[in-house]
């Protein structure tokens, strides 16, 4: 088999989508049946979790099924997803963030707002982007920080977080 | 007459002014930003209202609700990350057209069409309050289904090419939804014995997940990709509306301002609905459909003014029957409440001054707003030259603050990164994200009206064709989403189309 | 970066010295005092006035902190697991109960100190004017005679409007021939004004304006005694329901454990608080009944209803303890 196109390499993309959806269309309406009873009256709980359990095995079927069809036909570049970066680096900046994000949730509880927020501007501009200007960096950190402190804590009565680990 | 007057100089008092402005700016800041809405700047204000008297308020409290769905459309279009929910339909049209470097224009023609829809809603209060609350009242449970039914046809039309992956995006949209407790039945679902899963997913989550992580995690990508060559400043124009612009859309501003003050009025649909809809007939009445979705003025036009007009709709059942339509005007009829006003049919003959001064009160308010984003454009296009690694940080630390202070808990900063994760996978896959805003939107609401109407009519499917305006929507549902299930599997089983890209089948040929 | 944080968590460690010390002085509160607000809506807006009402006899700020979900599960969880020092207190309810019986949470009231009682609400029994119906009793009758079932609009299952129309169905005989249907909070009445229900059981504030108006009328609240706003209206007891009765508390709690002078520091702000006239002013309007009780009698009446409500919801198949 010679080379794929682009056309191709995205059916066999859409093979791999549809069956991942389809595992998890199965585990979760196993789950639905398992653990959520089916009601006293009327539709129930159950109902409206299970048939979009069922849906989406059914259409995920459908993606794997028609991508499985087409997996050597012939038409047209499909077009990128408008997103940048392919691969590994990609894989390891969602990766990243989503850590950010949990990172900066944790913290926020437990240093509070103020200094989490602080960390998480500093670490994602300084160490994940490799920022290196210093003002720039210690400038939106003490910036977001204190402003959003300012503005929606103090001014506007926002609730913020405390934090537990500091006595203040 | 001589009310209006009474109530006009009554609400003329400095105080009440500056209540009414105030809470325009506070709402249209809360609004601006993403992951703080209005609901949770109602919930701030009112204690502030404590210390006030009546009329100021109520200024208060109406300032922010319309500041807030006004202000959703700034970070729409600005960053493609919608402010509040009811604004996420603007962000199809409105963040491409800041792309093409027109954001003054999107923001300006945002503005007007949110005052535009605001005021003729209000004009709908006026004229016919009685009537269209009787009109809300004949929505049960099986009109309203039927209604958000037809919403999430819209699926369809947004699917960006392949049905299957419009319908696959919308069903993963409603199934997060289902997460958490069902307040029908009480039971927990998906919780895995867990408390905090009881909280379920919020729709604002989800919505910073879906629009904002993929935002961030593109520009983190873009930031290596792209070298750091030169960062290109382009000098931002402000290019604002002319009146011309205006004009050419007027009709379709009045449909879909008509549109959003019925379906504002419907107790349990609300902005995002309206705004969706509201997109769908535009493109669907457009002359030229295929410029939605790559910056068209209509695509902005036509959510804005619905949005907006959803305030003066909702305000409807509300002052005339005492029903909240959701979490914010429920805030809102306990303002008035602990003010001493009791919303219901006795409002309207005890204490019609009261109801006059609420109409100046949204008038006034739609000024300061309009007069407020006009006059901030020119600052909120500057956001643009803001290198996009340095937004997309201040847009994280927005998200994990703004999804916190829904309801204060870390469970909802650890979903929207969970959540925005695997956003940023199915966009990978190019599995379209607007379908499943659309699930999480429509989900909780399409669920509970079709159980509350078989329990209503005793598990008999035919209630839902046994009132005019559920035939209506049902049969537009069954044709739309008929006629496109069929021309896809037409096209994929014809031998060969020429034209179809995505759904093209086996070439025959071959 | 190294370097930086070193230096935060430097600078960190000598604000914590310098201000550890007076956290563990007697004066209590040395900071905010949170307050966990469960519901939304006008449970919200009656906790935001008392939280503001009480931090004017506190050194400290009362915060009102939403944290809704899972029918108050989510909250009454946090502050049960927050530092038991006074500065994390939880405006709680029934729902305390019925969250333990539902299995909704694995702890019961006893893992909260009770500060004070601040309010009482009662439910209220509506049906539409047309339908004739002036007592209870009217109403079981005209079921019973159309052998058709009742369709009754309440909140969702295991809430207290439910447990209170499914209590009153027992008390009239109406038990196996009713429908609960469902509904979010604010939507009964309009259901009810347009027919698709028969009956619905929600707050008084909800009905008052409509039963005025001659739309609806209010048969009976669901209380022990009449209530202000509606002098005419009889209690369900009278109304046909005999020994029928249910309130709904609204009070204050810590997690349990806190310090017993932080509790009556709590308890005397509260007291005031309830007593200030605003307060006073807004229970008219908004539609509860201040009614203070010091913590001794707040916490009888929280063991008496927990043990109404675990019979009463094991017997309507509820409980899943």
């Amino acid at each position: 088999m010679s080379e794929r196109t682009p056309y191709q390499a995205e059916q066999r993309r859409d093979l791999v989508v549809g069956l991942v959806l389809l595992v998890l269309g199965i585990v979760w309406t196993g789950i639905v049946l398992a653990t959520i009873p089916p009601g006293n009256y009327g539709i129930g709980p159950r109902a409206f979790p299970l048939w979009l359990g069922v849906g989406l095995v059914a259409l995920s079927a459908i993606l794997a099924g028609g991508a499985w069809l087409r997996r050597n036909g012939d038409g047209e570049d499909p077009g990128d997803s408008g997103l940048a970066g392919m691969g590994w680096p990609v894989f390891r900046m969602v990766v990243l963030v989503c850590l950010i994000l949990a990172a900066y949730g944790f913290l926020m509880q437990r240093a509070g707002f103020l200094l989490a927020t602080a960390l998480t501007v500093a670490f994602s501009l300084w160490v994940v982007l490799g920022e290196r200007r210093p003002f720039l960096v210690a400038g939106m950190a003490i910036g977001m920080s204190v402003g959003v402190w300012l503005v929606f804590g103090q001014l506007l009565g926002a609730y913020l977080p405390r934090g537990t680990w500091l006595p203040f | 007459m001589d009310l209006l007057l009474s109530a006009a100089s009554a609400s003329f008092t400095p105080v009440t002014v500056a209540a009414i402005l105030l809470g325009s700016i506070f709402g249209v800041i809360f609004g601006s930003i993403p992951g703080l809405t209005f609901t949770v700047a109602m919930a701030l204000a009112v204690p502030l209202t404590f210390s006030l008297d009546q009329g100021a308020a109520i200024g208060l409290m109406l300032g922010t609700y319309i500041g807030g769905m006004t202000g959703g459309s700034v970070s729409s279009i600005l960053l493609g990350v919608p402010g509040t929910p009811s604004a996420a339909a603007t962000v199809l049209d409105g963040y491409p057209l800041a792309k093409k470097g027109q954001a003054s224009l999107a923001l300006g023609m945002a503005v007007a069409a949110s005052a535009f829809g605001g005021i003729i809603s209000l004009i709908v209060m006026v004229v016919s309050v009685d009537l269209v609350a009787s009109l809300a009242m004949n929505f049960g449970p099986a009109e309203t289904f039927a209604l958000l039914i037809f919403g999430l046809s819209t699926i369809c039309g947004l699917s960006e090419g392949s049905l299957v992956r419009g319908f696959i995006a919308g069903i993963l949209g409603l199934m997060v939804m289902t997460v958490g407790v069902d307040a029908m039945d009480g039971v927990r679902r998906m919780t895995f014995g867990t408390v905090t899963l009881q909280q379920g997913i919020n729709l604002l989550v989800a919505m910073l997940a879906l629009f904002a992580v993929p935002h961030i995690i593109d520009a983190f990508v873009r930031h290596f990709q792209e070298e750091r060559t030169t960062k290109q400043v382009k000098a931002v124009g402000v290019e604002l509306p002319r009146l011309r612009d205006l004009g050419r859309n007027f009709w379709l501003m009045v449909r879909c301002s008509l549109m959003g003050t019925g379906i504002g009025a419907i107790p349990g649909t609300g902005g995002p609905v309206a705004a969706f809809l509201a997109y769908a007939h535009a493109r669907k009445t457009s002359k030229n459909p295929q410029e939605f979705g790559k910056g068209s003025v209509e695509g902005v036009v036509a959510p804005e003014s619905a949005n907006n007009a959803v305030t003066g709709g909702a305000m409807i059942p509300l002052l005339s029957l005492g029903i909240p339509g959701d979490p914010g005007t429920a805030l809102l009829l306990s303002a008035l409440l602990i003010h001493g006003l009791v919303p219901g049919p006795m409002l309207f003959i005890e204490s019609p001054d009261a109801i006059y001064g609420i109409y100046i009160a949204i008038i006034l308010a739609y000024l300061f707003v309009f007069a407020f984003q006009v006059a901030g454009i020119r600052f909120f296009v500057q956001l643009l030259k803001v290198p996009p690694h340095v937004l997309a940080v201040a847009i994280v630390i927005m998200c994990g603050f703004g999804a916190y202070s829904v309801r204060n808990s870390v469970f909802d900063i650890y979903t929207v990164a969970i959540l925005g994760a695997g956003a940023y996978g199915l966009m990978r896959v190019r599995i379209p994200l607007t379908p499943i805003i659309l699930g999480v939107v429509l989900g909780p609401a399409i669920e509970r009206d079709f159980r509350t109407a078989m329990i209503l009519s005793d598990g008999d499917l035919s209630v839902f064709f046994s009132s005019a305006p559920a035939i209506l929507f049902m049969g537009l549902t069954i044709l739309i989403v008929g006629t496109q299930v069929g021309r896809s599997l037409i096209s994929s089983f014809s031998p060969k189309t020429p034209g179809i890209g995505r759904n093209a089948p086996v070439s025959s040929e071959k | 970066m190294n370097s930086m944080k070193t230096l935060l968590a430097g600078g960190a460690a000598v604000i914590a010295l310098a201000f550890g010390g007076a956290a563990r002085a007697q004066d209590f509160p040395s900071q905010p005092v949170e307050m966990t607000i469960l519901f939304g809506s006008t449970a919200q807006t009656i906790g935001q006035l008392l939280a503001e009402l009480m931090s004017e006899h506190l050194d400290e700020r009362v915060v009102p902190v939403s944290r809704p979900g899972g029918g108050g599960s989510v909250g009454y969880q946090h502050v049960q697991s927050a530092p038991a020092d006074g500065h994390n207190i939880v405006w709680n309810s029934n729902s305390i109960s019925t969250t333990y019986y539902s299995g909704a949470t694995s702890f019961d009231y006893t893992a909260f100190e009770p500060i004070a009682r601040i309010s009482t609400e009662v439910a209220a029994v509506a049906v539409n004017a047309n339908s004739g119906w002036e007592t209870l009793g009217d109403m079981a009758e005209a079921i019973r005679e159309q052998g058709r079932p009742l369709r009754v609009g309440a909140s969702g299952r295991g809430s207290f409007t439910h447990l209170a129309t499914e209590a009153m169905l027992e008390s009239i005989g109406l038990d196996d021939q009713a429908i609960h249907v469902p509904f979010d909070e604010g939507r009964a009445p309009v259901e009810l004004l347009a027919g698709r229900i028969d009956a619905a059981v929600q707050w008084p504030g909800q009905f008052i304006s409509h039963h005025n108006a001659g739309k609806l009328r209010i048969l009976c609240i669901t209380g022990t005694e009449r209530v202000e706003q509606l002098p005419d209206v009889p209690t369900c007891n009278e109304s046909g329901a005999e020994g029928f009765e249910m309130t709904m508390w609204r009070g204050l709690a810590a997690p349990a454990g806190t310090p017993e002078h932080a509790i009556e520091t709590l308890e005397e702000a509260a007291r005031l608080a309830v007593e200030d006239p605003r307060f006073q002013e807004a229970a008219k309007t908004i539609g509860f009944v201040p009614d203070f009780a010091p913590r001794d009698e707040f916490g009888e009446q929280i063991a008496a209803d927990d043990e109404r409500l675990a019979e009463l919801m094991t017997r309507l198949g509820l409980s899943e303890r």
